[in-house]
């Protein structure tokens, strides 16, 4: 059974944010507008954040912080979500059951990296984008959560392939397989089977330059992050 | 005055409607309107009509949510705590105090309902509820107290129902039905009234535990999070505190209000607004002490994330509202326990108020600074919240709505008990103690 | 069942809570008869009155 992770390797991320821009496309992400995404409503289950810039000209320093669910392991917001509408599947991926969810937003709360979000009002998409919407991906209704599937409808489609042609899935099929991964161009990210030692995902998590992000919490995510040197 | 004149005083107001009352009535209904209105369009165009954003999840409806719980535990404490160590001064107002439990209960719970994303989908809390959630443990036990207050409250009542359907022929016919079936056919008896305390007396052990569980379960919704802030094992006890700091001084209020309007001057005495005096001092104390507890704890620590949150508090974006909070909890209401209150009602009752605004504001900055400083994010994206008028309708509607049935209440149900104090029946119970 | 399922799986949380309301429900019923039925041996008139508390 697949243990499915990320690795992004800060080194090489130039910050251009196509994996925000491509995973909105993807995954039918709303559209919050101008207005709305100034009372911090917008929606982005990737998100590049940037630190703040340390030091002087010319020895500048920032980093650029991708960030997406963390799919933990021991995630707080399965932990208290009342009707399990955010789950933990058998490969490590947390998903959403959004015609369960009742909209309490305990799991965005509880939430330590601040990845879910909600759907304050009927999601909208300005009028050429909603004929580009994916058809692999369910739409989501105003009033519930929402966060990064590990694009799940891709995994899902490449195993049934995979099946139907009576082999496992190979390394080097996942590596790209997320639409944030496949869309970078510094080829800083990359996916796969944590549980497999031979992985991509694997070896480079045991770089060490690898390091998790509030590590100490416990809630043990499977995104890891490599420094830049 | 004798019994029977105090009886005459205390049925009075349930013969007759004044105008002042109508229009007092009418004039709540208006906001509680306001409020459904402003609700109806939250449901239509969804929680975006709020001020609520990311990483501001939950405002002031969850605010509300607390602190009409916690307004709660008020009634519980007088009728059930009080009661179990035999401190018969609060009996002229057990049932004050622990109407405002019943009817504020409600309105806690129509707060986080409000609150709800899906609203329609509540039932699937039944269908799916997941034991592990600290939402479903406020279910139990908020139902639970809810449940428990009113079937309290009742049986409470029941004897003076039966003396309304006795005592008051005048009334128009739906008012003497009303009083007929409600009344269960309860004839006074000896042995009914000793079954009686028996079952209140076992429901006052039970309430009291239950209080404790239900204040701490709801700040658990908060606690069992890893938010910076709220992470806090003193969470519990706090919450418990303040609630029934913050109930004690609503029945201050109440207790002056209800004196006022059914001059019920000789019934509640300045001896017993001397009692509620210094109970408030030991909880304004108490509460000071958690309140310390707390930040010097947290301040000493110095850790990054708990730091960010304490300074929003102490200087930084909610500094006015932080210090204004302390006053009006602390500062204010002790000058006046210690001071204006011992001869003065009117003192009392602003002490009252002063610490129930103080308690509410306590509740805002519990839960909304620390949202604005979560821990991944405070460095890259702080968050602001500002309530939008749709909040306030629905806050006012729910202050409206919960002094509408108080009031509707009081104007057909005599809110200082009868039969508890009558000496025919504690004639009945000293003779089952022989 | 093991104890953490009992605290994971979803429906068993709602049990638990409709059986504690539920069971409260039936107590407080039974305390109110039986209060009711104090000093009493022949049919009280509230049974008389059809009144379904039987």
């Amino acid at each position: 059974m697949p243990r499915w992770g990320m690795v992004i390797d800060l080194d090489k991320c130039t910050g251009c944010q196509s994996c925000s821009a491509v995973c909105r496309a993807e995954n039918s992400v709303p559209f919050a507008g101008p207005e709305q995404a100034a009372l911090g409503r917008a929606i982005f289950w990737q998100e590049v954040l940037e630190r703040e810039v340390l030091g002087h000209y010319p020895f500048l320093e920032t980093q650029f912080l991708p960030r997406l669910c963390m799919h933990c392991d021991n995630p707080p917001c399965v932990k208290v979500c009342p009707v399990g509408a955010t789950f933990r599947n058998e490969e490590g991926v947390v998903l959403m059951d959004y015609d369960r969810c009742i909209g309490c937003r305990l799991c965005a709360t509880a939430c330590p990296y601040g990845v879910r979000y909600f759907n304050w009002s009927v999601p909208q998409f300005p009028a050429p984008l909603v004929q580009a919407l994916n058809p692999d991906v369910p739409l989501r209704p105003k009033g519930v959560v929402e966060k990064c599937t590990f694009c799940i409808h891709r995994l899902e489609a490449a195993k049934a392939s995979a099946a139907e042609e009576g082999r496992e899935l190979s390394d080097a099929e996942v590596v790209l397989l997320t639409a944030c991964n496949q869309a970078c161009p510094a080829s800083a990210r990359y996916f796969g089977d944590l549980d497999d030692p031979e992985s991509t995902v694997s070896r480079l998590a045991r770089s060490p330059r690898a390091f998790l992000f509030l590590e100490e919490l416990g809630t043990e995510p499977r995104v890891y992050y490599l420094k830049g040197e | 005055m004798t019994a029977q004149d105090e009886e005459t005083l205390l049925l009075a107001p349930l013969t007759r409607t004044s105008r002042r009352f109508v229009l007092f009535m009418g004039l709540l209904l208006a906001v509680v309107v306001g409020g459904a209105l402003a609700y109806l369009r939250q449901l239509i165009d969804g929680l975006v009509v709020t001020g609520m954003n990311r990483p501001v999840y939950w405002g002031v409806y969850i605010v509300n949510f607390v602190f009409f719980i916690g307004l709660a535990h008020s009634g519980t404490f007088i009728s059930a705590i009080l009661r179990l160590v035999g401190a018969d001064w609060r009996k002229p107002l057990a049932r004050a105090a622990e109407a405002i439990t019943v009817f504020s209960i409600p309105f806690g719970a129509a707060s986080i309902l409000i609150d709800l994303g899906r609203v329609d989908r509540t039932l699937n809390v039944f269908f799916y509820g997941r034991f592990m959630s600290p939402l479903i443990w406020d279910v139990v036990s908020v139902g639970l107290y809810l449940f428990s207050s009113v079937v309290f409250f009742y049986l409470s009542l029941l004897p003076d129902i039966a003396r309304c359907r006795d005592r008051l022929t005048d009334v128009p016919r739906w008012q003497h039905q009303m009083y007929r079936v409600l009344a269960l056919g309860w004839q006074d008896h000896p042995e009914r009234y000793r079954r009686l305390e028996k079952v209140l007396g076992g429901m006052a052990v039970f309430m009291a535990m239950l209080v404790v569980i239900v204040h701490t379960v709801v700040s658990w919704v908060f606690g069992m999070t890893l938010q910076p802030g709220w992470h806090t094992a003193i969470l519990g006890p706090f919450f418990l505190v303040g609630a029934i700091f913050s109930g004690s001084g609503a029945v201050v209020v109440a207790m002056a209000v209800l004196r006022r309007a059914f001059h019920l001057e000789e019934v509640l005495t300045l001896k017993h607004f001397n009692y509620m005096r210094k109970l408030l001092i030991g909880f304004t104390l108490v509460w000071l002490y958690f309140m310390v507890a707390e930040y010097l704890t947290t301040f000493y620590g110095q850790e990054v994330e708990e730091m960010l949150v304490f300074w929003e508090k102490f200087t930084g974006t909610y500094a006015i509202p932080f210090w204004a909070m302390f006053t009006l909890c602390f500062a204010v209401p002790l000058v006046i326990f210690l001071t204006k209150g011992k001869r003065s009602i009117g003192w009392m009752v602003a002490a009252g108020l002063s610490i129930n605004v103080g308690m509410w504001l306590e509740r805002y900055l519990v839960i909304v600074p620390t949202l604005t400083r979560p821990r991944l994010l405070s460095e890259l994206a702080m968050g602001t919240y500002t309530p939008t008028w749709v909040e306030w309708a629905v806050t006012a509607a729910c202050f409206a709505g919960l002094l509408f049935l108080y009031a509707l209440f009081t104007r057909f149900f005599p809110i200082i008990p009868i039969w508890e104090r009558s000496e025919e029946v504690e004639a009945y119970l000293h003779e089952a103690e022989e | 069942m093991t104890i953490s399922e009992v605290f994971t799986t979803p429906g068993i949380g709602g049990i638990i809570t409709v059986a504690v309301l539920l069971g409260a429900a039936a107590i407080y019923l039974g305390l109110t008869r039986w209060i009711l039925q104090g000093g009493r041996e022949e049919e009280p008139p509230w049974e008389r009155m059809g009144w379904p508390f039987e």
